[in-house]
């Protein structure tokens, strides 16, 4: 059943998006209104700002050497190819010849090297990327290459700079327009390389694109000419607002929350369509490995808690089919990394309650647990709600189960603390801590993967204590000496397929994300795990 | 007077600064921001090389004394966009303060006549009437009024837009939504304050001297009756200036009142703390500029 949903819905998306590029015959008409919930930090410099809601525009305004396939898989973009040397030490990133700014000059492999340089480098960067600069030995340039030297191999260097979600740093930016005009007026009224023209932005309320086309662009910038000419970003915070907006014609492709998609589909000329697997929910056992006394040391108990909840049935009737059950650490069906044939988390109950009185729980003791999650609609739908749905199921089978909602910087600051119930060397270790978060599916946390749960990163010494979990340190080793892109997918999968097999954490769901499309709107091919309004190259105006 | 002009102004100044200390204490006791700046798989030095660059590392007095410092300077620190907090304050200000002040056109030009025609006759169905548009007016949430009025006139009727500021006609309905609430306030108070005016010895005097209805309501009763009502005005548009982050959010309005929400989500302190400072002093501004137009009304009142 869930998987006939899943081809549905990503057939859904093949279809819709069946004609997505423009031909080379076909000149871009027509405009669009995509809408956002925000576009703060609008106009500034990635390299300095901490907020990134300006994504939306931003990516269409820029390119990066290394983009995403539909399944978040990396693939050319500015680099038409990258490659690793025989010691791992080098990364060489071979630039497109051809490719022309918007202003008409053509790009170099500087401008990539220069980029990426002033976001690691640069004493005022608070970018992500500037904490990893620390691996690197050197950024130079021969002939159309950035040769990226780094001290120890590093598996991940392309995802670094890669598009992926939240992610602006790899952001390739013109070196002679910001040195000329500054990188104030540079981020404000940017040039890009991008499939759409900035023209104006309209101070955090609305952006003004236009399609980059011309007979003297490069094969690659040509297969990229939007269908759209003209497009508009707008942010709009109210859901109900961007529903009206969409009615009224006042906007073409809208964020819809789950609870309105009937309502939308049911008006006329109005469609639906789903992005799967944006976003990715699962729960944590604090104190798992970290506390002697954790009851989550006890497969027998981290298999209870996993197979008394019945995924389907949640997905179905409170995310109305717009959810997945996921059975993956990260990631859900269709993802990148993730094993499709990976045979999804069974719901028995009675075998649940066996387990727990087989680990010495029954009525006189049963297992008390407390889920802690938060309350953000814009992470994961309905996360309290789900968590109501799933103390239900631990209630059914004895277990003394309750909620506790924080604020999420609270808990990502108490979680850092380890000053959860049984978290760490607590003597208390009752109830047992759930914690219960979102993860965005993106490939990034590959990353995460190996960099925050190594014994010096800070999540893994708050979640797991990595030498107690036999088979971890290996699995970690092999994805950090994965230098090729199917070897890493090969290795994640069989990273998710073993946390799932010894039951190392709680998987729930992935999530899909929900829009709205007015009749303007022939077709659109959305990157799947991106929660926001994207790929607007693809966007197709209908014929009139 | 220039005494209590100076005194006033002491007040005012001593307020903004303890409602500072308060916002600077409350944004920090909700956690470090760089945890919930810094993604998850992002090294641990970034955290700290994020919580350097935004000072955070520094002891707590050191913090506050260079926050003060900079606000003696009109320096509210840097967004975490990265732009200065004054100028993402100014950006937003206009949207907020034109709306603010269409909202007090639609609540005064709808509650005023009504308090009026409420007190002139008193126990009668117009009475009633307008009692009950003010009964309503302090029921209805704004928010739900917000969207009903999307609904109606956006959606059903499509006479006006539904988001943005864009045109006058972009403020109609959204100052509808935030002049509403005050409406019930403002009539009462316009009634009530007329009935007692109507009922004192140089109205009668008035009367008996044969001047027409006309006169005496506008001229001679309305004029010391709005006393308390421009009193009650000035708190109403500083409150709208406070409370416009519902109805800012609802119809996208690119306000103060949104770039506190965005400023929350986003965990963005330095916005939520300059907001909450540049409100806080906007309202005890216009407190100080009420009291100083009581003088002004009314040459009975006379401060020592």
């Amino acid at each position: 059943m869930r998987t006939s949903v899943l081809a549905l819905v990503m057939a859904q998306c093949v279809v819709f998006g069946g004609a997505a590029y423009a031909d080379d015959a076909t000149a871009p008409s027509g405009s669009i209104i995509a809408v956002t919930t925000s576009l703060s930090g609008t106009g500034q410099d990635n390299k300095v700002s901490l907020v990134y809601n300006y994504k939306p525009y931003w990516d269409e305004v820029f390119d990066y050497a290394v983009e995403q396939d539909a399944t978040g898989k990396l693939v050319p973009g500015l680099a038409e190819s990258w490659e690793a040397s025989a010691d791992h030490l080098t990364w060489i990133f071979s630039i497109r010849q051809g490719v022309k700014w918007h202003n008409g000059d053509p790009l170099t492999a500087e401008d990539v090297a220069w980029s990426w340089h002033r976001v690691m480098f640069d004493a005022d960067s608070k970018h992500t990327l500037s904490g990893y600069a620390p691996k690197l030995e050197s950024i130079t340039v021969e002939g159309n290459k950035v040769v990226i030297k780094t001290k120890q191999p590093e598996a991940l260097v392309p995802l670094w700079f890669a598009k992926t979600q939240g992610n602006l740093g790899g952001t390739v930016v013109s070196k002679k327009y910001f040195e000329t005009v500054g990188a104030e007026k540079g981020a404000r009224e940017p040039i890009g390389t991008g499939p759409y023209k900035f023209v104006s932005a309209n101070g955090e309320q609305s952006v003004q694109l236009t399609a980059f086309d011309g007979p003297d662009l490069g094969e690659w910038q040509k297969s990229r000419i939007p269908s759209v000419k003209d497009l508009t970003v707008m942010a709009v915070p109210e859901a109900s607002t961007r529903i009206a907006l969409l009615k009224t014609g006042g906007a073409d492709l809208v964020p819809l929350p789950i609870s309105a998609m009937e309502d939308v589909a049911s008006q006329r000329d109005l469609r639906v369509i789903s992005v799967p697997a944006t976003n990715y929910s699962g729960i944590i056992c604090m104190g798992f490995t970290l506390n002697p006394k954790s009851p989550c040391n006890d497969q027998k108990v981290r298999e209870a808690l996993s197979i008394s909840i019945d995924r389907a049935s949640i997905a179905d009737v409170i995310y109305h089919g717009q959810a997945e059950p996921s059975n993956g650490w990260y990631g859900g069906p269709g993802s990148f990394g993730y094993p499709n044939d990976l045979a999804p988390t069974p719901f028995d109950p009675e075998r649940a309650a066996q387990l727990l009185t087989e680990a010495g729980f029954g009525p006189d003791n049963p297992l008390k647990v407390q889920i802690v999650t938060y309350n953000d609609d814009v992470d994961f739908p309905m996360l309290p709600t789900l968590a109501e749905a799933i103390v239900g199921y631990y209630q059914s089978i004895g277990i003394d189960a309750s909620i506790q909602l924080m604020d999420w910087n609270a808990q990502k600051g108490t979680m850092l603390k380890g000053e959860f119930t049984g978290q760490l060397n607590n003597p208390e270790v009752s109830p047992v801590t759930l914690f219960m978060r979102v993860m965005d599916n993106r490939y990034n946390f590959m990353a995460d993967q190996i960099q925050a749960f190594t014994p010096a990163g800070k999540i893994g010494v708050a979640t797991w204590d990595n030498a107690k979990l036999p088979g971890q340190a290996e699995r970690l080793g092999a994805l950090a000496a994965a230098f090729d892109s199917d070897e890493q997918e090969k290795v994640l999968k069989d990273y998710n397929r073993w946390m799932a097999e010894n039951f190392n954490d709680i998987p729930l769901l992935a999530a899909s994300s929900v829009f709205g499309v007015s009749p303007k709107l022939k077709s659109w091919t959305p990157i799947a795990g991106k929660p926001f309004v994207q790929n607007m190259r693809t966007l197709v105006p209908a014929e009139d | 007077m220039v005494g209590y002009i100076v005194g006033r102004m002491a007040q005012a100044v001593l307020s903004i600064l303890v409602i500072t200390s308060i916002v600077f204490m409350l944004v920090r006791l909700t956690g470090d921001p760089a945890d919930v700046l810094v993604p998850d798989y992002a090294p641990p030095a970034v955290q700290e090389r994020i919580r350097q660059q935004l000072g955070l590392d520094r002891p707590l007095y050191e913090q506050y004394a260079r926050y003060i410092g900079g606000l003696l300077t009109l320096d509210l620190g840097t967004s975490f966009s990265g732009r200065p907090v004054i100028d993402v304050l100014l950006e937003h200000l206009p949207a907020t303060l034109s709306l603010a002040l269409a909202s007090l056109v639609v609540a005064l030009g709808l509650a005023v006549p009504l308090g009026i025609l409420s007190a002139m006759y008193q126990g009668s169905w117009i009475d009633t009437v307008a009692r009950a548009i003010a009964l309503l007016g302090q029921s209805i949430p704004a928010f739900w009024l917000a969207m009903m009025l999307i609904l109606i006139f956006g959606v059903g009727l499509m006479w006006l837009p539904v988001a943005h500021r864009s045109g006058l006609s972009s403020y109609i309905l959204p100052a509808i939504a935030m002049g509403w609430a005050p409406v019930a306030g403002i009539v009462r108070l316009t009634r009530s304050s007329m009935l007692e005016v109507m009922d004192s010895d140089y109205i009668r005097m008035a009367h008996a001297k044969g001047l027409p209805n006309r006169v005496i309501y506008i001229k001679h009763a309305l004029r010391n009756a709005m006393i308390p009502v421009l009193t009650f005005g000035g708190l109403v548009l500083g409150g709208f200036l406070n409370g416009s982050v519902v109805v800012e959010n609802v119809f996208a309005w690119p306000g103060v009142g949104t770039m506190v929400l965005d400023g929350v989500t986003l965990r963005d302190f330095p916005i939520v703390q300059g907001c909450v400072i540049m409100v806080a002093t906007f309202f005890i501004i216009i407190n100080l500029l009420v009291d100083l137009l009581y003088v002004a009304l009314d040459p009975r009142i006379r401060y020592g």
